[in-house]
């Protein structure tokens, strides 16, 4: 047991998402409860959560995915969970309040359906002979019956299918089993059974619940040459029209020695990783678009600005931002004043003005929401200099990663090698005809995105026009140091910081 | 009458914009108590009613937090002086302090349990519990405050605030004066530390409801925390739904005190030590399980000790199974 468990946790630990929220059902006579706002139960020596047991039902697979462990040629000890131990372990987990709940992904045994039959008998142990309450996340894998696909859903709370790569040229390259299309195909599945059940939900409140904390997905970055904007604006494209809950973005970490991927030395991006998920937050709960936090011009992330800083300090004439008059939409674009100190701004300043000293005691980042802000008792803002502003805005976390971090936002994705990738068609302009595209094949999943939750309105202050002096300042804007510029962290931020106040 | 000729609303007089012709539109019927309850409370007719309203609102608005005129202070309810409390340590004995604290106009310099009394060169009070005044001070605060407000001090009451007996009291003071407004005055001086402590402590008890580690005693579950905050109140009603078919007991090193469950019904009990048994087989095996998924689980390439213990402060290690080498 104890070496299944080692195995089989080996090959589903580069899965992300380990969240367990979402879905709201309180305990009653069987075994557990689920919260909606998830529950941590530990956290791994590399600072991921660990909410779920993470396993696979299976690691033999039939496929042969480059990037993956559990790959068919990949030479690892292959071993096979049976429906009951693994029901077993997951409810002593559970009891112990190891975990809150599990996560069940699965190599591919035969084909999709025959392992997706074994992955539903495991829960339907887990579900109906235990009377077990807790969080279930299952993998769906691609090529399943949508008969299936329904009956995983009525057993587990988020169900997920794995994008894999940004882009279907670099699906080709590295999966060669998996196409877009069979993709696509189970995640309008699980977004079609959402919608129904809602309505059943509707009609008879009883009515079994189909996934109720929604679909999730995630992909691979740093193993394909693909820009953090095309990165964006598809996850931007899932959100609205599959209804994804989240997407999760992976740094990508060798596991095999291939001429098609980034060699076994390359540190994972975290720092792209990073910067990815500050978007896709910005995305969810800031009402950014993807236009706005990145675009064709400048298709990468800043390494040294989080994306939010990086806005702010490139549309300057939206700032200041007055403290007692703004809408909660405009306070949320004030970097170091987020969802929550928003929230609270609205409901202070109705007792009365508020000054420096009672937003920091709401809870507001002064040290970077300063400059940007006119207060009770600096109606003017602070008048501080371009130069002293950036510097002020740098993230923090930029010095926790190595130097060779900031040349991973190159455009010529450096950690590629191999000739093949260099051929004419492969990522670049050559990639528009390969990209992701709906099952009509109208739009283009990964082109411009509406954003998410965003209701376009007359009045809104972030659709303020970029005038053509603008414009005129972002044709000359000095380049940023990247790895290959500088020889120390330190010098790099002290050349960006001179740039930007440059640029600004 | 039918709908060929809308009907004037007897509550606004005009033509009713939600439902043309109806007797009953509540949204009119809101709109016009609303109006008259102002009038009431100014003590005008109905039109100078509204006027005064808006008035007092925009007065409020310029507020006193940070003013630009200056303002005439009401007289405070207390005034600082050179008296140290002490009580029982309870929270009927702390509504008694509050008492003794408004009706004799002082604001003690300290309040103190008196279990944690030092000599001082203060004066001081010993104040005796007296459940009639402990009820009179309860009951006032949803009637002159909010209920939102009873709720925040009953937790900060529970919460590791240094000194929380002072700033509840000096709370009080602020919000029998403010009335339901002082809960939003959330940059106030007097009002931003109960809120951050009752952040810190429901924050403890959301962590705590992950980190809890339960062993099996043949058949019986069993941990221990140390946490900052009295989180077992906070926690109780969490553990009881998701384990109701189970017997267990959580107890708490720090404060001294056990929540035990057992079919569904909760106590939490003083208790001065509890020994754990030693783990038999099974235990000892799941347990061994759990280490090795634990260890597995972490990715070598992404190896961030600091980002672990941000997210799981090692104050926490010392109860949790799988951080029993690392602690």
């Amino acid at each position: 047991m104890m070496e299944k468990l080692t195995i089989l946790t080996e090959g589903a630990k580069y899965d992300v998402a380990c969240t367990s929220s979402g879905a709201e059902r309180p305990g009653n006579k069987g075994l557990g409860s689920a919260l909606a706002a998830g529950c941590c139960h530990s956290f791994s020596a590399d600072g991921r959560c660990i909410s779920l047991l993470k396993v696979l039902m299976t690691n033999s697979c039939i496929y042969d995915c480059q990037y993956c462990v559990n790959r068919s040629s990949n030479d690892v000890p292959r071993a096979t969970f049976t429906p009951e131990e693994l029901a077993d372990l997951t409810v002593q987990f559970y009891r112990r309040n190891y975990i809150e709940g599990l996560f069940l992904s699965s190599g591919i045994l035969k084909d999709p359906d025959y392992t997706t039959e074994r992955m539903i008998r495991a829960l339907e142990i887990l579900r109906h002979k235990y009377h077990f309450y807790g969080y279930i996340h299952a993998k769906t894998i691609p090529g399943t019956s949508r008969e299936l696909i329904h009956r995983l859903g009525l057993l587990a709370d988020r169900l997920s299918v794995n994008i894999e790569l940004p882009s279907e040229a670099s699906l080709q390259k590295l999966a060669p089993n998996k196409t877009k299309k069979g993709i696509l195909i189970p995640m309008g599945q699980i977004r079609q059974g959402l919608q129904e059940n809602r309505q059943e939900i509707v009609v008879y409140k009883n009515a079994p619940r189909f996934a109720s904390a929604g679909q999730a997905t995630q992909m691979i970055v740093g193993a394909t040459p693909e820009t953090d904007y095309r990165i964006l604006t598809l996850a931007s494209n899932l959100y609205q029209r599959y209804e994804l809950k989240r997407v999760f973005y992976s740094a990508y970490i060798p596991v095999a020695e291939n001429s098609l991927l980034p060699s076994l030395d390359t540190k994972p991006p975290l720092l792209r990783e990073h910067r990815l998920y500050q978007a896709d937050f910005l995305m969810r709960q800031y009402q950014f678009a993807a236009d706005e936090i990145l675009s064709e011009e400048t298709p990468n992330f800043n390494p040294y600005l989080d994306p939010k800083c990086n806005w702010a300090i490139h549309h300057m004439e939206f700032f200041p931002v007055d403290i007692n008059k703004a809408s909660q939409a405009e306070l949320l674009r004030v970097p170091g004043i987020g969802p929550t100190s928003a929230r609270r701004i609205v409901i202070a300043r109705r007792t009365g003005r508020l000054g420096m000293a009672e937003l920091k005691k709401i809870g507001v980042v002064l040290k970077r929401a300063q400059y940007f802000i006119i207060t009770a008792d600096y109606p003017l803002g602070l008048r501080i200099g371009k130069e002293t502003t950036v510097r002020a805005l740098i993230d923090p976390g930029i010095y926790s990663v190595g130097r060779e971090q900031l040349s991973l936002f190159g455009q010529a994705a450096p950690s590629l090698t191999g000739q093949d990738l260099l051929e004419p068609g492969f990522g670049g302009a050559g990639a528009e005809s390969a990209s992701w595209q709906m099952e009509n094949g109208e739009r283009d999943l990964a082109g411009p995105a509406v954003p998410y939750g965003y209701s376009v309105s007359a009045d809104s202050p972030t659709r303020t026009p970029i005038d053509a002096k603008i414009k005129a300042k972002k044709s000359q804007v000095q380049a940023l140091p990247g790895a290959g510029d500088v020889c120390s962290l330190e010098e790099g931020v002290e050349e960006a910081v001179l740039c930007l106040a440059q640029n600004l | 009458m039918s709908g060929s000729k809308p009907m004037k609303c007897p509550y606004t007089g005009g033509i009713c914009p939600k439902s043309p012709g109806s007797r009953n539109c509540r949204s009119c019927r809101g709109a016009a108590f609303n109006q008259a309850g102002a009038s009431c409370q100014a003590g005008a007719s109905y039109q100078e009613g509204a006027s005064e309203r808006t008035e007092a609102q925009s007065q409020s608005f310029r507020g006193s937090q940070s003013s630009r005129r200056p303002q005439v202070q009401p007289k405070p309810l207390a005034l600082p002086s050179d008296i140290v409390y002490h009580y029982d340590g309870g929270l009927a004995g702390f509504f008694c302090c509050v008492y003794e604290s408004v009706y004799f106009r002082e604001l003690p310099t300290a309040i103190l349990p008196a279990k944690e009394a030092q000599p001082t060169l203060f004066q001081v009070k010993s104040i005796i519990t007296d459940q009639d005044k402990a009820a009179r001070v309860r009951s006032s605060i949803p009637v002159k405050i909010s209920k939102d407000a009873l709720a925040l001090v009953e937790n900060v009451f529970l919460s590791c605030l240094q000194q929380k007996e002072l700033l509840i009291l000096r709370f009080l003071l602020l919000a029998y004066r403010e009335g339901s407004k002082a809960l939003r005055m959330l940059g106030h001086p007097d009002v931003a530390p109960l809120l951050k402590a009752e952040k810190h402590l429901m924050g403890e008890a959301h962590l705590l409801k992950g980190f809890v580690r339960f062993s099996d005693y043949e058949g019986v579950l069993a941990a221990s925390i140390t946490p900052k905050n009295f989180v077992l109140p906070y926690i109780a009603g969490h553990f009881c739904a998701r384990f109701s078919q189970e017997n267990f007991l959580i107890y708490d090193k720090t404060h001294k005190a056990a929540l035990i469950c057992q079919k569904g019904r909760r106590r939490i009990v003083p208790l001065e030590e509890l020994p754990f048994p030693e783990a038999d087989e099974t235990e000892t095996r799941y347990r061994d399980l759990w280490k090795k998924f634990y260890h597995t689980v972490a990715i070598e390439a992404r190896y961030n000790p600091r980002c672990r213990m941000t997210h799981m402060p090692k104050r926490y290690w010392e109860n949790m199974t799988e951080m029993q080498e690392l602690f």
